[in-house]
């Protein structure tokens, strides 16, 4: 039942905000984000009860809509998947209480869309047939069109219209992959459906998780989506939409097509690679804060994407733990950049400076969050890179060696964005009357940064309490409890 | 006894946590006494630590003791393990010591400043990153360290982050140390490949068995982590950040970029010189990077002019010989000179910092000289230092310098051409150091001091003055320890960590201090003639040797090819990606985009014709067609 609760709760939670006359916009988004909490209360009671050692399905649900075509309404956690819903609900509960402080207009559409994304996102999550995950999939974008449509910034109907066309081209892919899939495999049961040699098939979950994750070159949405809208929805898009896609990736693409996969992984592994260097090199020239954290985000996904295409005990938990561990940063620096837009209106580099003087918890937070993305030995986003890069490096040690040098990139932009927006002499757009970080927004941030710093002293929790402790063997059996 | 070990750990951490989170609910002064409180503990406790090993036969000196599970993936498991040896304790009572002293030094150095706390919590985070760094029981965890030292080095080298040249060597810095990190990374994986795990026991135990001897992975391990250890340790040809990160404050200069942090390669080398034996040639590689950063940053000395700036080319110098010493298979002689050029150079610095202070801030010697008569206790404690930065005896230096060059007298034809840049280094040591001595402290006094000298009873606050006392005492007496002909006490405590591959005879014992005393004499009365006295004679050979004057002054041009080979085309393949990759492939989405909104468009106006159910049939049909290929193509 806790998968069912952790859907329906925000759903049932969206159609109350949309459906009750609040009297006040502040209501309403108090309500949102009662239930935000209430839902992360619940995931983690549900960490307290699971069982780590076992790879298999827990809390599943089944009702069977069709047998003969085998759709069924399937729902379930595995000990890792249980991470990726913790991510979900946390950062979403993050990001409701981000647009109740900044008061976003048109509440109760706006709080009703948040909470409906949970449900679907947490969803896609849990979903173990396919159909079901196509339909949350869908239902967690369509949410994502409004809230960056409407609530964006200024060249915001051009980036959704781009965000739009990638992910409806990426989406049909991936239905017709699908429906292609379950109709040969017999089944579209998760847990039951056997293994694919197609390469068509393959890549066509490859490409829609590719457009949604995004890996090169499929990022053309990325710049603007992550530029134009709400902070806080960009918060959302880069820390936990694009880990679904590489949540697709693990759960059905990898498992379902060990063929595809080992004859592909040299092409992948190369797209991958080049996308980490690219993102990397672009993110060092970008003019804005929040292009930095953009196209820094490419080449993390890129490097989620080369652990989980290793396909061994250490590639997979690293890219397990990196998924955790970027959803968390790029959430973090997007608040952070909100923020400081909010008091400079601008998210100029060349504009920002100096701003660590007299502002010392938005020096520390933004410094703390900056050298943690950038994977500092000692971080968790350290320790997730290494297990990734010393998984790859037994598939080839080349590309070790390429996803060495772009985290010596890394370095290099992180530590410009921080510099820019803290150091140096204050830029036009900085005046002594902005405030240093209020106390709403500090409880917003600092949650997000104090897991991260938890799990930088304690990366073994979430890869000790992964896989069931075989990660390789879970899987290439395909998730089936032994 | 390990709890003793992990006290003496977190104890900075602590109070590094503890100013975070009071923020300036804690007044400047008592921030100041908590982290050397805290430092204090972490050598208090190094030191039961080290009576309790001393208590114990010689090869059981050995303890791991694990916390937890720090990461883990299928097989590989590596814990939050730290390691209590001989190696370890040696160099947790070096980093809480010296440390010690010059946090308390630090607490006057900085009073006034407006951040004093967030200085004082970034060096207690310092402390405790190194002292992870040196206790850590696996590579891993070891590698922790290393890039936290690297962190803090960073944060405490901008702390003056107004000013662009701090912000850039911060970042210098920093860059320079994740390319050592990255090799060392590169390393480990190679290890875990071959091994399957990273504790220092398994690995050392295994690592012949697994690995091999000279073939490469042996080598490629080595170099991965002799990359690092370059890096960190400022050897050439990774050395250029460290001149630049003189712009911390002088306290930091002392304990991160002289006493502790920039020794941690020659440790490095110390701790997994198993590893690196199996590949000499690596291991011959790090004496020679020794030998020539000893030389080249020698040399640079000679011609620089700002105070801290000489003492750090000094520091590159005397880590370069440490290099010599670990790279001939010295490890205790390297691990004596890494304890008393602590001493020394601490003192150095913290001396300097006295000049500074007294001169409001200016740190060019050209603005200096005469100060002698007016800061004569900072005189006699720069003069100390100097004396055992030459290698004069009895001070600590002269032990420690010859002990490295008579290890290399041991080491073989490579060993004798170590010797001879060795000797050759005495010689600009003591050259560039008397150098120093002479133009600050003697001559006539500029018109800077005139106006700008401020006296203060005592030439400083207590806070400073007592520890620079300290370190002059530790300074004479510290080289004692191990004494040629007699005793070597320090060879002796590390021997069972790391046994020297080399053991000079009696006679080499004898005639590498005879020589580099008189060679380092003949270095002084250079400097005497050339900076001791008024004379036009360093002008005029400037303008003799124009070219090597200022090529010295342009630091060889490492900066310059860098920048040509590396930063610049870096750049420029950013820029051109931008141009012709990324634009496209938005803009080509932009096109779609236009596409689409024209297929919107009509698909509206195809509405009020009523044909919406032929397009949704399209649309279906399409799908379904795609459905049947995907079946069908294999």
């Amino acid at each position: 039942m806790l998968s069912t609760f952790l859907v329906f709760l925000p759903i049932a939670g969206a159609i109350l905000v949309w459906a009750l006359p609040w009297r006040t916009p502040r209501q309403a988004g108090g309500f949102a984000l009662l239930l935000a909490l209430a839902e992360l209360a619940i995931w983690v009671g549900g960490t307290a009860g699971f069982d780590y050692g076992n790879p298999g399905l827990q809390h599943s649900t089944t009702a069977v809509w069709s047998g003969d075509l085998g759709i069924a309404y399937k729902v379930g956690l595995y000990d890792w998947s249980l991470w990726l819903v913790g991510l979900t609900v946390g950062v979403m509960a993050v990001a409701i209480a981000y647009g109740l402080w900044v008061g976003r207009e048109r509440a109760r559409a706006y709080f009703g869309l948040m909470l409906f994304l949970t449900g679907a996102t947490v969803g896609v999550f849990v979903a173990q047939d396919l159909l079901l995950f196509y339909v949350f999939y869908e239902a967690m974008l369509i949410p994502l069109y409004v809230l960056m449509g409407v609530w964006g910034g200024a060249g915001r109907a051009l980036a959704t219209i781009r965000f739009v066309i990638y992910t409806i081209a990426g989406s049909l892919l991936m239905l017709v992959a699908i429906v292609a899939l379950g109709l040969t495999e017999g089944t579209f049961d998760l847990t039951r459906i056997g293994t694919s040699g197609s390469l068509v098939m393959f890549l066509g979950f490859a490409i829609a998780f590719g457009v949604k994750a995004p890996v090169w070159p499929l990022h053309g949405w990325l710049p603007d989506a992550y530029r134009e809208a709400p902070p806080e929805v960009s918060a959302v898009l880069s820390g936990v939409i694009s880990k679904t896609a590489a949540y697709g990736l693990l759960r059905i693409a990898i498992p379902v097509f060990p063929e595809p996969v080992e004859d592909m992984r040299v092409a992948i592994l190369a797209l991958a690679s080049i996308g980490l260097v690219y993102g990397s090199l672009l993110a060092f020239r970008q003019p804005d804060f929040r292009g930095v954290v953009a196209y820094s985000s490419l080449a993390q996904m890129c490097l989620i994407v080369i652990g989980l295409f290793a396909v061994n005990d250490s590639g997979l938990n690293g890219a397990l733990l990196l998924m955790v561990n970027h959803g968390l940063v790029s959430a973090a620096l997007f608040l952070i950049a909100g923020c400081i837009e909010r008091r400079t209106l601008t998210g100029q580099l060349a504009r920002l400076g100096g701003m660590a003087r007299g502002r010392p918890i938005l020096a520390t937070l933004l410094i703390t969050t900056g050298v943690i993305a950038l994977a500092v030995p000692g971080s968790s986003a350290f320790a997730a890179e290494f297990l990734v890069l010393n998984g790859v490096f037994t598939v080839g040690w080349g590309w070790a060696v390429v996803g060495a040098i772009a985290i010596v990139l890394a370095a290099m932009y992180m530590l410009r964005v921080i510099s820019a927006a803290l150091h140096e002499e204050r830029g036009p757009a900085v005046h002594d009357r902005q405030l240093d970080l209020r106390p709403a927004e500090v409880g917003l941030i600092v949650p997000l940064v104090a897991v991260l710093i938890f799990l930088s002293f304690w990366p073994a929790s979430i890869t000790d309490h992964s896989f069931g402790g075989t990660p390789t063997a879970t899987v290439t059996s395909r998730f089936e409890a032994p | 006894m390990t709890a003793a070990a992990w006290l003496a750990l977190f104890s900075p951490l602590g109070a590094a946590v503890a100013l975070a989170v009071l923020g300036d609910r804690i007044s400047r002064s008592r921030a100041g006494l908590l982290v050397s409180g805290s430092v204090l503990v972490s050598f208090v406790s190094s030191a039961y630590v080290l009576a309790r090993l001393l208590s114990e036969h010689p090869e059981q000196r050995s303890h791991v003791s694990t916390l937890w599970t720090w990461l883990s993936a299928g097989d590989l498991q590596v814990g939050f393990e730290i390691l209590v040896d001989p190696l370890s304790v040696f160099m947790m009572l070096v980093v809480s010591g010296v440390g010690f002293l010059i946090v308390s030094y630090a607490t006057g150095y900085m009073r006034g400043d407006d951040e004093e706390r967030r200085y004082h919590a970034y060096k207690a985070l310092f402390v405790f990153s190194m002292l992870l760094l040196v206790q850590s029981g696996n590579l891993l965890l070891l590698l922790v360290g290393w890039g936290m030292v690297g962190l803090s080095s960073y944060l405490l080298i901008n702390f003056w982050h107004q000013r662009r040249s701090a912000v850039a060597a911060g970042k210098k810095a920093f860059i320079v140390n994740a390319f050592g990190d990255a090799t060392v990374a590169l390393g480990l994986f190679l290890v875990i490949q071959r091994v399957g795990a990273l504790d220092f026991a398994t690995v050392f135990g295994s690592a012949e068995a697994e690995i091999g001897r000279s073939n490469t992975v042996a080598v490629l391990i080595a170099l991965g982590l002799l990359g690092g250890a370059a890096a960190k340790s400022a050897q050439v040809p990774l050395h250029t950040w460290l001149p630049d990160a003189m712009e911390g404050p002088t306290p930091v200069s002392a304990l991160i970029h002289a006493a502790t942090m920039v020794t941690a390669g020659v440790y490095l080398i110390a701790r997994t010189h198993v590893l690196f034996e199996l590949a000499p040639v690596v291991l011959h590689t790090a004496a020679v990077l020794g030998g020539v950063t000893l030389l080249v940053a020698g040399v640079i000395a000679l011609v620089q002019t700002d105070i801290k700036r000489v003492i750090a080319y000094s520091t590159m110098s005397q880590i370069g010989y440490m290099f010599v010493a670990a790279g001939v298979g010295a490890y205790g002689a390297g691990m004596f000179h890494l304890m008393t050029h602590a001493f020394f150079k601490a003192l150095l610095f913290m001396a300097a910092g006295l000049v500074i202070h007294a001169l409001a801030g200016e740190q060019d010697i050209r603005r200096m000289g005469g100060l002698g008569r007016e800061l004569p206790r900072t005189t006699r404690a720069f003069l100390i230092g100097t004396l055992a930065l030459a290698g004069v005896p009895p001070l600590a230096g002269f032990f420690s310098k010859d002990e490295i060059l008579a290890n290399t007298l041991d080491g073989g034809p490579l060993g004798i051409v170590l010797f001879v840049f060795g000797v050759a280094g005495a010689f600009l040591t003591a050259m560039y150091s008397f150098r120093l001595l002479f133009v600050v402290f003697r001559g006539k006094q500029s018109e800077h001091v005139q106006h700008h000298l401020h006296r203060e009873p005592n030439e400083g606050p207590l806070s400073m003055v007592w520890p620079v006392g300290v370190l002059a005492v530790l300074a004479v007496v510290g080289g004692l320890v191990s004494v040629p002909g007699g005793w070597h006490a320090v060879d002796t405590w590390l021997e069972p960590v790391s046994r020297p591959l080399v053991h000079p005879a009696g006679w080499m014992e004898a005639f590498s201090p005879i020589l580099s005393v008189c060679v380092a004499l003949l270095g002084i009365a250079v400097a005497w003639r050339l900076w001791g006295q008024a004379s036009d004679l360093p002008t005029a050979l400037a303008r003799r040797y124009p070219l090597a004057t200022v090529a010295l002054e342009r630091k060889l041009y490492f900066d310059e090819v860098y920048d040509a080979l590396l930063v610049r085309p870096a750049a420029r393949l950013a820029v051109t990606l931008e141009r012709v990759v990324e634009r496209p492939i938005v803009a080509g989405s932009a096109r779609a985009t236009a596409g689409g909104i024209r297929g919107l468009a009509s698909r509206v106006a195809a509405t009020q014709s009523g044909l919406l159910r032929v397009y949704a049939l399209v649309v279906a049909v399409g799908l379904a067609t795609l459905v049947l290929v995907f079946i069908s193509v294999r």
